[in-house]
C-alpha cells in the first residue's frame, strides 16, 4: 500500500517486528527512551538432541509498540541484537482512539518487509 | 560538522574574549548557545559561523556543577539573548552582565533546573517502567536516568 502512494526507499514508516527472531531480551523495552516498547514472555523447558538436560528458553507471547508514544528514533531496531525490528514502509494506521495506537504482535508482524 | 577535535577549549574568564577573536576572524554569527551536564561539571557551548563562507567554531567553557557562572555575549552577539535566558533557567546558569534576566520558558523559575542530572523525573518515577522484569530478577531495576533517592523518597 505504501507503493502506491509514491514512497521512497528512505522513508521511515513504522517499526515492524520479525517475531521468530526475537528472544524477548527486553534491550529494546530498556533502551526505548518514551517507554513505548512492552513484551509478554515465559520460559519454557526445551531438550535438544543430544544434550543431556533440558535447556530453558525464553518464548515470546506478546510485543506491544504503542505509536502514540513511539518517536520514531529507531533506537530498539539498532539495539536488537537479533535483528527482529525493522523499519516498514507502512504508515496508514491512524486511529479515533488513542488505545489503537498500541500494536501487538499480529499487526506488527504483518508490517516485515522480509 | 564539528568533530570532537574542533571544539575550541574556553577558560571560563576569557570566554568572552574569545568569542571576540572568533568574531574578529568574521564568525559574526552565533548559531546557538546551550550547555550539557556532565556530572560534576557543566559544559557551556556556543557555535559560531561565518555567513558568507560558512565557517564555524565551536568554543566550550567548563563550568563547575556547583553555582555555575559565566559572562554574557550579549553585548557582542545580540541572538545570544535567549539562548542565554534559556540555558539560565534549564542548567541554572547564571549568565552575568545580562539586563533581562526573566526566564523564557518556566513559568516560574523552578528550585532545581530541569536539564540538570540530580533533577528529580516525577514522572518517571511514577510511570511503571515496561523493562523492569520484575519477576526474574530479585533487585529492583530502576530506569535509565532514575535515582534511587528520588524513588526511595516517594515511598
Amino acid at each position: 500500500m505504501s507503493d502506491e502512494l509514491g514512497g521512497t526507499a528512505q522513508r521511515r514508516g513504522v517499526i515492524a517486528l520479525i517475531p521468530e527472531d526475537c528472544t524477548s531480551c527486553m534491550l529494546c523495552v530498556r533502551e526505548c527512551p518514551t517507554w513505548c516498547i512492552s513484551l509478554d514472555s515465559h520460559t519454557e523447558e526445551v531438550t535438544q538432541e543430544g544434550s543431556r538436560r533440558p535447556t530453558k528458553v525464553a518464548v515470546l507471547d506478546d510485543f506491544r509498540i504503542d505509536y502514540g508514544l513511539c518517536m520514531y528514533c529507531g533506537i530498539c531496531i539498532e539495539v536488537c541484537p537479533f535483528d527482529a525490528l525493522e523499519w516498514s514502509g507502512d504508515f496508514d494506521y491512524a486511529t479515533e482512539d488513542r488505545s489503537g495506537l498500541v500494536q501487538d504482535a499480529t499487526t506488527l508482524e504483518q508490517w516485515r518487509q522480509t | 560538522m564539528i568533530t570532537g577535535s574542533q571544539i575550541i577549549e574556553v577558560a571560563p574568564d576569557s570566554w568572552v574574549q574569545a568569542a571576540k577573536d572568533q568574531h574578529g576572524q568574521g564568525l559574526q554569527a552565533l548559531d546557538y548557545l546551550t550547555a550539557v551536564d556532565r556530572g560534576g561539571a557543566v559544559e557551556v557551548l556556543a557555535h559560531l559561523v561565518s555567513p558568507g563562507t560558512g565557517d564555524e567554531a565551536m568554543l566550550r567553557a567548563v563550568l563547575p556543577a556547583d553555582a555555575p557562572h559565566l559572562a554574557s555575549l550579549v553585548s557582542l552577539f545580540p541572538g545570544a539573548d535567549w539562548h542565554e535566558r534559556e540555558t539560565a533557567e534549564m542548567f541554572g546558569i547564571e549568565f552575568y552582565g545580562r539586563i533581562d534576566t526573566d526566564p523564557l520558558l518556566l513559568r516560574t523559575p523552578s528550585e532545581r533546573p530541569p536539564l540538570r542530572r540530580d533533577s528529580p523525573l516525577p514522572e518517571r518515577v511514577d510511570t511503571p517502567w515496561p523493562g523492569a522484569e520484575e519477576k526474574q530478577r530479585r533487585r529492583r531495576r530502576l530506569p535509565p536516568g532514575v535515582r534511587e533517592e528520588w524513588v526511595d523518597s516517594d515511598e
